[in-house]
């Protein structure tokens, strides 16, 4: 200790301030080029990090292509079997006109077809409403049908092959008249909505034909 | 022991001395040739070292001091012009030297000068045999060392004139000319300031402290250095030492610079080939989203469409039915996927054993009537499921 105050007794006081402001001048300087480093260093990482994931990413672009090409095919023949139409009335319209055309070629009768369309399938969860999945509007079909039996597997069967989708709900049988049936039967009819018209098809729509 | 070969030049002749002292030689005379008189010294004594200090006796430098104002533009030119006035030797022929302390409102400049002609030709006889020179110094210089540290002290050396030097840590400030008999210590402590008074050859009882003392330490020797500057050695050490910092900090601000501008240009890079994928990149994001959408759709298209198996199992219905059983009405619910079957039949037990055959069935009742057994049969249907969904979710065409 002796020695170290011995030596620095050997300098002015002057000079060591002096001596001393340059060392903290030059640590200064150094902790600002050490910062700059880092925050350089970090930079740099950061933006090869971010590289690496870009070149990943844009490495997939074919393949996703493919994939997207695919799916678009399958798309656009699975919406084959939903009907479409400009408005929500008119699909009505045509769902029944379909149905009361397959009666027709069955050979049965209907008393009645009556549609009610329902509140529009919505996406189920908040994955498919992100992804813009479609939603599916649904009609609820009740026809009071009058036939035999082999006219009714005929209508079913015409009903099964049709290019536009019906869901049997529910259906009943009992005798009519001589030799008859009377038909009890519920179908569900799907069609797309149109991206515009999905807010304004929420309501539940209560509609009768006569036939 | 601290301190190498010194040599004092004195007027009739030389005082050589080694380790501060420790050693002395007195040598006098007018034609010494102090070159071979200081290698046969050095062979006495076993002194190794070939390079030494001059000293120039204090009789022989003459010294003064003169205050110039701090506004003095060319200060070392200002010093020159007032030498020429002070200096006691004629032009070209002398050699000096100076120090210049900062004091309130005035430098304080002390000159020290002496004749060349005798110090410059034993510096040639001491170069031509062998030794290097490092400084030629007043006497006084010797005796200045760190020890000295920033007290006042004083220096008596005594001669045909006494000398009083007076000194600041290691700085002189003053040197006074006394006549001995007036020297008296408790007057040079008076005149110099100071207590602390030291004396080459102190009279027994004087009170000085003997000069001896201050010999323990190396000496300074930062002023007041008379060697003509051609005789000067270049201080390689510090040259090297110079060069070396020179050259750390060249490769320092080469090695950080390169790295700085090195990170820069591939961050350059990065951006400009962030810039080329980015594009693509958002056309993978839309793909992606694309993908999503896509998949939601064909996935909520899966999940919609099971219809029953109205067909066969009416079929099979039919044919298995026995004889003398009728079907009233039928009735399908598709959210149980029971279809109820109602009818009579005159053999109860063969009805259920053939309705199993067709698929699983439970009777849920029965009840006798006109001769009949009516029965109430649910049966479970198996599903198809919508083969234009799923031909379209297995990409094969419908």
């Amino acid at each position: 200790m002796d020695n170290i105050v011995r030596f620095f007794s050997r300098f002015e006081r002057k000079t060591l301030l002096i001596v001393g402001a340059v060392l903290l001048l030059l640590l200064n300087i150094g902790r600002l080029v050490d910062n700059s480093f880092e925050a350089r260093q970090v930079e740099l990482e950061s933006k090869s990090t971010r590289l690496e994931q870009y070149r990943k990413i844009s490495a997939r672009v074919g393949e996703l292509d493919k994939k997207l090409a695919r799916l678009l095919k399958q798309k656009k023949q699975a919406e084959k079997h939903f009907f479409t139409g400009a408005t929500d009335d008119k699909i009505t319209s045509a769902m029944q006109l379909r149905i009361q055309s397959l009666v027709g070629r069955a050979g049965m009768q209907s008393e009645s077809i009556r549609p009610i369309r329902q509140k529009a399938k919505e996406a189920k969860d908040s994955k498919d409403k992100d992804s813009g999945a479609a939603v599916f509007g649904e009609v609820l079909i009740k026809a009071r049908l009058v036939g035999s039996i082999s006219s009714f597997m005929d209508f079913m069967a015409s009903l099964y092959k049709g290019n536009e989708f019906f869901r049997v709900e529910n259906f009943s049988m009992k005798p009519y008249r001589k030799s008859g049936l009377k038909i009890f039967i519920e179908l569900r009819g799907y069609y797309l909505l149109p991206a515009e018209n999905q807010d304004s098809d929420q309501k539940v729509v209560d509609k009768g034909v006569a036939t | 022991m601290k301190g190498g070969l010194e040599i004092i030049i004195r007027a009739d002749g030389f005082d050589l001395t080694c380790h501060r002292g420790s050693v002395v030689e007195e040598l006098r005379g007018d034609s010494l040739d102090i070159g071979a008189l200081l290698t046969d010294f050095c062979e006495r004594h076993s002194v190794g070292v070939r390079m030494l200090n001059l000293f120039l006796a204090e009789e022989m430098v003459y010294m003064t001091s003169v205050d110039l104002p701090l506004k003095t533009a060319n200060l070392s030119e200002a010093i020159s012009f007032q030498m020429g006035m002070l200096v006691p030797f004629s032009e070209d022929d002398y050699l000096s030297s100076y120090t210049v302390t900062r004091r309130e409102g005035s430098f304080r400049v002390v000159i020290s000068a002496s004749a060349a002609e005798r110090a410059v030709l034993v510096v040639e006889e001491l170069v031509e045999a062998g030794f290097i020179v490092k400084g030629l110094y007043p006497e006084s210089q010797r005796y200045v060392t760190a020890g000295a540290k920033k007290a006042r002290w004083a220096l008596v050396m005594p001669g045909n004139k006494a000398k009083v030097l007076v000194f600041d840590g290691g700085s002189l400030v003053e040197r006074v000319l006394c006549n001995n008999e007036d020297l008296s210590r408790s007057g040079v402590a008076s005149l110099c300031e100071t207590e602390s008074v030291f004396h080459l050859s102190p009279p027994i009882g004087g009170g000085y402290n003997p000069a001896r003392q201050l010999m323990a330490d190396r000496p300074l020797l930062k002023d007041f250095n008379l060697l003509p500057a051609s005789f000067r050695r270049p201080d390689y050490l510090k040259m090297a030492i110079l060069a070396l910092l020179g050259l750390n900090i060249f490769a320092l601000l080469l090695f950080g610079g390169y790295r700085y501008i090195e990170a820069g240009r591939m961050i350059e890079a990065a951006e400009s080939e962030i810039a080329e994928l980015t594009p693509l990149v958002r056309k993978v994001n839309e793909a992606k989203k694309q993908i999503d959408g896509v998949v939601a759709f064909l996935d909520q298209a899966a999940r919609i469409g099971k219809n029953p198996d109205v067909i066969t199992f009416m079929d099979k219905l039919t044919g298995a039915l026995p004889g003398g059983s009728y079907l009233d009405q039928l009735k399908f619910d598709a959210k149980k996927n029971i279809m109820t079957i109602y009818g009579y039949t005159d053999d109860v037990s063969e009805l259920t054993t053939k309705l199993q055959e067709v698929g699983e069935s439970r009777l849920k009742s029965t009840s006798r009537r006109r001769n009949m057994t009516y029965f109430q049969v649910e049966m479970v249907l198996l599903w198809i499921i919508l083969f234009v969904f799923s031909a379209a979710l297995s990409g094969k065409p419908c």
